[in-house]
């Protein structure tokens, strides 16, 4: 426990937290938080609200809001989550089988027999929602567990379970059943620094999850934890449908019988009818078409013509240590993996093409994973390796072995499903209470102001009906917690934050005013995923100090619950808990960390844009020697990517990250370009620090239509395809996502590009940033259909863009087909080299240029349409993007009739 | 075992050293290209001035300065268009350069002379794609009716685009759009050209129902094996018979005697042995500028890296000839051909997608006539007993004479739906007599077992020259299509 002076201070303003980072110890005693007063009550508060008290103690007034209660666990499915002798378990002894569960044992006042036979109606009724549990064996691999303890103790499990191994053992391979006994040893806390305000570490229990539950059903669980637990409290970690199989099989494999896995001579194949328009097999989630073992020098096992993916899987003994050479001969594309690292890429779509790839070997067993791809055309796979004392041969399938271990909980035979007995267990369920926290609240106990705390028989004594396992310091800061009921002191926003932080367990990876953070024994366990050389910052998720003014909250929201994220280089990610209390996160972030008068930035204007965009090049601050930009790698490390800046950041904090980064204390190795007021860049805007510092975030606020900072080394090998707009516009003719086949993309210096149909004569895309990588369309046999490379895409509606209607307010008529429609002409270009496109509606010419230009925040798209023909016609419309516009045409000058008009697209 | 007479004769007073080669009389200029530049040549045409205007499967089209220095270097770029749609094809027309992009024939022109197209329009877009890669279009070439012709690849690798009309068709276009379907059966038809004489031929690519490489002679009605298109058949524009679907594994020639309107190839490239991709094609025009083949016709092969040879016979209405080996050693799969203004020939290159020999995945290269006139078979043409061959020079009576010098097989394909097929129904030609002309420059062969519609393969490497040299390429298939006097 925290005992420096500066920490009581701390303390008083951490009190709210306190109560929760306990409560997993309850009953566990080893643990006790002694704190003074008012901490004391602060942490009854908490208990209270954790506990449910209000489910049967009912509140009215103010308070309510304050101890809402944790949703207890949604029992609707109960039975298909979990095994009966599991169920029995918890419910025989609720605070042994899972030390800290805020569930009371509600059973322990009754006698003996009565007692056994609750719990067992209880038993049948709880597997009867949903169940029996389906314990069919479920295969696995050792891949799979193998994976799965990289993901569990790198993704953020352990931010709140307590480490499943400990660091060092994960940097070895996997072996099933030579894992370390003994959990991560934790260090006593004197032995090494824990910053002030750090907490302890949340030791959530597993449990004992083998007997409790299946891979599938803890998969299921992983994917959507909410569904069962509606608190929230157990987060989505946006597990993949993979990663949450393989975290599951990992959990779960003390299932797994020594003897019980079989291991088989040959590669393992799963074969995939599929098409992947990208050329990238991404199988996660498919159901293969067929698996089967291969034992032969490695092809394609029968397969159709085209569209179609193999995976073969094995393990290897690697004779001797060193260097092992891969060479992929495939047409299309081929890939290896060896122990999870990718070695051979031989990627895309193309004719037969070898690719080698080397990897380092310890001797011994390691995991090989191939994965094949056809498109079109010709196809074929052929695999040859050479290592340490065996030259270049044909790799076969029977080099391998491969391990399935079927996976499944011990079953107490003779359970069976019993009507009757489930319908009184339904009974108890209602009479114990249980209804009460997990499905309505039901005022079934005396108000809890009413509640004596001191009662003899009543919840805090443990001789009640219902018996929570109190610690003595709990017990006492609920009843003093109780005790100032009526004059409890009010709550800030801050407070509001720091409570549900804490809730969440915020705290186990972020700090905040100088309260929480990883503690020092799970520190190891943030990684970043490449190795970026960004310190801390690129392993410890961000400093949430003044994240509500730092952030806008439309970007907040998309981090709490739309899975938003800015550093790819983190492994941990960021969890998404219960909405609506995400919800009321964000708010009160907001509320709590609001400025008043923040400083305005000076409008916008293309000069000071440009100006920015000099300084952020490598001609000026060099911000692209660290940054991202738009997608593009920085010149060095992969810090932050600039686009994103304008969608996520306010003002006045960027104001002051650029004036003083260290000064916001976020551990930033970015530098400070301005020292002593001082530019370093004299020619830009006459040096002026507050001029410059505006212009940057002039041309950051143009987000993806941001043009290219001088410097960015954007033809690099994996943009090797990548097309620089420009000016004159630069047109490709592609197939894109969508779209008929005949689309001309324009790519335009304003970073403002457009698809147009030709087959439809309409303007059917507009995206912002950059324009188009051709890989799809200009390498291999390309075809591929292409999309724009931008979330930020305009996908203007189907139909013509002009029509003759009878009926304005009717239905704008949608193309079906080739008749009636309009006849593409072609195109011409006007003095800046702008493609005009030509269409006809009969006897109605038209041409439609686009100009493209920046504006405050986003670049625009003007289109400009010229319309000719011999008699003005009648009833005719465009499409605006407002609604349909009637089209006016007046007598030309050399005969006949002409219609000019305009339309910004803004988005 | 009993050595052949002629084998001798290669040996004495011929150190192998002294063996000639093709590049002794055709170099190969390689074409000076930018770095960030790839010029994956689709189409090609050679403007009035002499400057070859170049289009590529990217889309782009291309005027090139100073692409006839000897070396090869300096040439300059400029680009003239962007963003069409892989245009296979360029053909100079009046004032304007048509050509066919995946979904149109279009046509385009500089209108102020600054090397920047002005306007492009489209010509006709009657088809339709449904977005396969495979849907390529070539052409177009102008046909004696005044028409542009072109050809259209089926799509391949099946769903899941779905099948739309006029796949695997030569179509014809009126100047004022029309479309007008000519003949069905096309599978991969890389090359169109017309012959001077008027006649348009294709060359087509080995595949399902298209048992070997061929070059075919568009005459409206035909079908020309591959039923992808039939179905278009039933649709307004075709005005000729529908095609009755072909026999699934069956050999090319009963085919064609059973199944009214199959046409076969004039020529069939046999596999591997001439080359596995033909696309472009050019006619001789130079009158003799570019060495002794005026007349016939060069064909790419955008596998080997090469250029075959053509020589054409019309036999009783049917056209048919035989192919030689001819230049190879290209830097990549050449698969356009243009002649230069001082009569080389710009051979334009890809193999993206597909593979080649060479080194290269793009490029232009120029081929040039050295002055030198190879010892080649001039052209090959049947006659009712066997073949006459005629020569580059006067030949060594007595070694020509000499039957064991020759050796021929005849064979042929199957029709079937099947990726190719392997050489059917092999059988040895007897060589009984070879007859040398009295000016010593055409040979007699009477040759035992001729068959109707199967190729035969001729090796004679017992030729001499008079100065004792052997032929250059002493191989040639030749497609007997009819036997002249035959029934």
């Amino acid at each position: 426990m925290i005992e420096s002076p500066q920490a009581a201070a701390l303390l008083r303003r951490a009190a709210l937290s306190f109560g929760l980072f306990a409560w997993p110890a309850v009953g566990a005693q080893a643990q006790e938080v002694r704190l003074p007063s008012p901490g004391v009550v602060a942490e009854g508060e908490a208990l209270v609200s954790e506990l449910g008290c209000i489910n049967c103690h009912p509140m009215e007034g103010p308070l309510v809001a304050r101890l809402a209660p944790k949703r207890a666990p949604n029992l609707e499915q109960v039975g298909a989550r979990r095994t009966p002798a599991s169920l029995w378990r918890l419910l025989s002894d609720p605070h042994g089988d899972r030390p800290g569960t805020s569930m009371p044992d509600v059973l322990a006042a009754l006698p003996e027999a009565a007692r056994r036979e609750a719990i067992e109606d209880l038993v049948y009724y709880l597997v009867s929602r949903g169940g029996p549990l389906d314990v069919t064996p479920f295969a696995v691999d050792e891949s799979m567990l193998a994976e799965g303890r990289q993901l569990l103790h790198e993704v953020g499990c352990v931010a709140c379970h307590l480490p499943e191994e400990p660091l060092d053992s994960l940097y070895e391979p996997y072996r099933l059943g030579e894992e370390p006994e003994e959990a991560a040893p934790e260090a006593a806390d004197d032995e090494r620094y824990v910053p002030p305000g750090t907490l302890d570490p949340p030791r959530v229990p597993f449990g004992d999850l083998a007997r409790r539950t299946t891979v599938g059903a803890l998969q299921s669980f992983l994917l959507a934890p909410r569904a069962a637990r509606p608190s929230g409290r157990m987060p989505s970690m946006n597990l993949s449908e993979r990663e949450a199989r393989d975290i599951a099989a990992y959990l779960l494999r003390a299932q797994v019988v020594e003897g019980r896995y079989s291991e088989s001579p040959g590669l393992s194949y799963a074969y995939y009818e599929q098409t992947f328009p990208s050329g990238t097999p991404e199988l996660e989630g498919l159901a293969p078409a067929r698996l089967g073992t291969w034992l032969d020098e490695v092809r394609l096992p029968d397969h159709r013509p085209d569209y179609f993916a193999f995976e073969f899987q094995g393990v290897f003994e690697a004779p001797r240590a060193g260097t092992y050479l891969f060479r992929s001969t495939s047409d299309d594309g081929s890939w290896i993996w060896i122990d999870g690292q990718l070695v051979l890429d031989n990627g895309g779509i193309h004719g037969t093409r070898a690719v080698e790839g080397a990897v380092d070997l310890s001797a011994g067993t390691h995991r090989f994973r191939l994965l094949f791809y056809e498109h079109g055309g010709g196809s074929q796979l052929q695999v040859d390796w050479s290592g340490p004392g065996f030259e270049q041969r044909r790799l076969r399938g029977d080099d391998f072995v491969h391990r399935s271990i079927p996976m499944a909980p011990p079953v107490e035979a003779g359970f069976r499903l019993d009507d009757g007995r489930a319908e009184r267990g339904r009974d108890r369920f209602v009479e114990l209470g249980c209804a009460a926290c997990h499905e309505q609240p039901e005022a079934r106990a005396r108000p809890l102001e009413r509640c004596d705390p001191n009662s003899s028989s009543g919840c805090l004594s443990e001789r009640g009906g219902a018996r929570f396992g109190w610690s003595d310091a709990q017990r006492e800061a609920v009843r003093g917690f109780l005790a100032g009921l009526g004059s409890l002191a009010p709550e800030d926003d801050e407070d509001r934050a720091r409570r549900a932080l804490a809730a969440n367990r915020c705290y186990s990876c972020h700090r905040r005013d100088d309260l929480g953070g990883p503690h020092p024994d799970r520190l190891g366990y943030f990684f970043a995923i490449e190795d970026v050389d960004l310190g801390d910052e690129g392993r410890i998720p961000p400093l949430l100090d003044a994240v509500g003014a730092k952030l806008h909250p439309g970007w907040l929201r998309e981090v709490l619950q739309e899975s938003g994220s800015v550093r790819p280089y983190l492994a941990t990610r960021m969890p998404q808990f219960d909405p609506a209390a995400m919800e009321e996160l964000q708010a009160t972030l907001m509320r709590a960390d609001r400025e008043e008068d923040p400083p305005q930035p000076l409008p916008f204007s293309t000069e000071a844009m440009l100006a920015g965009r000099r300084l952020v090049g490598t001609e000026g601050l060099g911000c692209i020697q660290c940054h991202t930009f738009k997608g593009y790698r920085s010149l060095g490390i992969p810090a932050v990517d600039l686009a994103t800046v304008k969608q996520r950041v306010r003002y006045p904090w960027f104001r002051k990250l650029l004036a003083d980064p260290i000064g916001l204390g976020m551990n930033t190795r970015m530098p400070e370009f301005w020292i002593d007021g001082e530019s370093p860049v004299k020619d830009v805007l006459g040096g002026d620090v507050n001029a410059q510092i505006d212009a940057v975030w002039n041309y950051l606020s143009l987000g993806s239509s941001m043009p290219l900072p001088p410097g960015l080394d954007v033809p690099d090998s994996a943009y090797e395809l990548e097309l620089a707009a420009g000016d004159p516009p630069r047109l490709v003719g592609v197939f894109m996502e969508g779209l008929s086949p005949r689309v001309v993309a324009v790519g335009t210096a304003a970073h403002v590009h457009y698809a147009f149909d030709v087959e439809n004569s309409r303007l059917a895309k507009v995206w912002r940033g950059r324009f188009f990588n051709a890989r799809g369309t200009w390498e291999g046999r390309a075809g591929m259909l292409e999309s724009p490379p931008s979330d930020d895409v305009l996908d203007l509606p189907e139909g013509p863009p002009f029509a003759v209607l009878d009926d304005p307010a009717g239905e704008w008529p949608h193309t079906v087909g080739r008749r009636p429609r309009l006849q593409p002409r072609g195109r011409s270009y006007d003095p800046e080299r702008r493609p005009i496109f030509r269409y006809a509606l009969g006897e109605i010419e038209i041409e439609e240029v686009h100009e493209t230009r920046f504006e405050e925040g986003d670049g625009v798209l003007l289109r400009r349409f010229r319309l000719s023909a011999p008699a003005p016609p009648e009833n005719l419309y465009f499409r605006s993007t407002d609604g349909p516009r009637a089209v006016v045409f007046e007598p030309a000058p050399d005969g006949g009739s002409l219609a000019e008009f305009e339309e910004v697209v803004r988005w | 075992m009993v050595m052949p007479t002629w084998l001798p004769l290669l040996f004495v007073g011929l150190q192998g050293g002294d063996l000639p080669v093709e590049s002794d009389y055709y170099e190969i200029v390689t074409l000076s290209e930018p770095e960030d530049l790839s010029l994956e040549v689709s189409g090609m045409t050679v403007l009035a001035d002499g400057r070859p205007l170049v289009a590529t499967r990217r889309g782009e089209v291309w005027v090139l300065d100073g692409a006839y220095a000897e070396d090869g270097q300096g040439v300059e770029y400029t680009l003239f268009a962007d963003g069409l749609q892989e245009p296979l094809g360029l053909l100079q027309h009046e004032d304007w350069i048509y050509f066919a992009q995946r979904g149109e024939l279009s046509r385009m022109r500089d209108l102020d002379g600054d090397d920047r197209v002005d306007e492009i329009e489209t010509v006709c877009d009657s088809w339709r794609i449904s977005g396969n890669y495979h849907e390529y279009n070539f052409g177009p070439r102008l046909g004696p009716d005044g028409n542009f012709w072109i050809t259209t690849n089926k799509p391949f690798g099946g769903d899941p685009f779905g099948k739309v009309a006029w796949r695997g068709f030569a179509l014809r276009i009126t100047p004022e759009g029309e479309m007008l379907p000519v003949c069905s059966g096309l599978r991969s038809p890389a090359g169109i050209e017309t012959s001077p004489w008027g006649d348009v031929f294709f060359t087509d690519n080995q595949g399902e129902w298209c048992g070997a490489s061929k070059l075919a002679h568009l005459e409206p009605g035909d079908f020309h094996g591959h039923p992808w298109g039939i179905d278009s058949c039933d649709l307004e524009p075709w005005t000729y018979a529908v095609p009755k679907p072909p026999p699934d594994g069956r050999p090319m020639p009963e085919v064609a005697r059973e199944h009214d309107s199959f046409k076969l190839p004039a020529v069939w490239f046999p596999y591997d042995k001439m080359g596995k991709s033909p696309a472009g094609m050019v006619w001789d025009t130079t009158g003799g500028a570019f060495g002794p083949f005026a007349g016939q016709l060069f064909v790419t092969d955008q596998h080997h890296a090469s250029l075959m040879r053509v020589t054409l016979e019309q036999v009783d209405g049917h056209w048919q000839g035989a192919c030689f080996p001819f230049r190879e050693g290209f830097q990549c799969g050449t698969l356009r051909v243009a002649w230069g203004a001082d009569d080389s020939l710009f051979v334009g290159e890809t193999n993206r997608g597909w593979g080649s020999r060479g080194n290269r995945m793009e490029g232009l290269e120029r081929l040039v006539w050295k002055g030198e006139v190879p010892f080649e078979v001039l052209r090959m043409t049947a006659t009712p007993r066997g073949f006459r061959l005629e020569l580059t020079e006067p030949v060594d009576r007595e070694a020509c004479t000499d039957v064991e010098g020759y050796r021929m097989t005849s064979y042929t394909y199957l029709l079937h739906s099947s990726y190719g097929s392997p050489e059917v129904e092999t059988e040895t030609c007897e060589v009984r007599e070879v007859v040398v002309a009295a000016d010593g420059r055409s040979l007699e062969l009477v040759v035992d077992g001729l068959r109707e519609g199967y190729v035969h393969e001729l090796h004679a490497p017992g030729v001499r020259s008079a100065k004792g040299m052997p032929l250059l390429h002493d191989e040639a298939y030749y497609t007997l299509v009819h036997i002249p006097g035959g029934e």
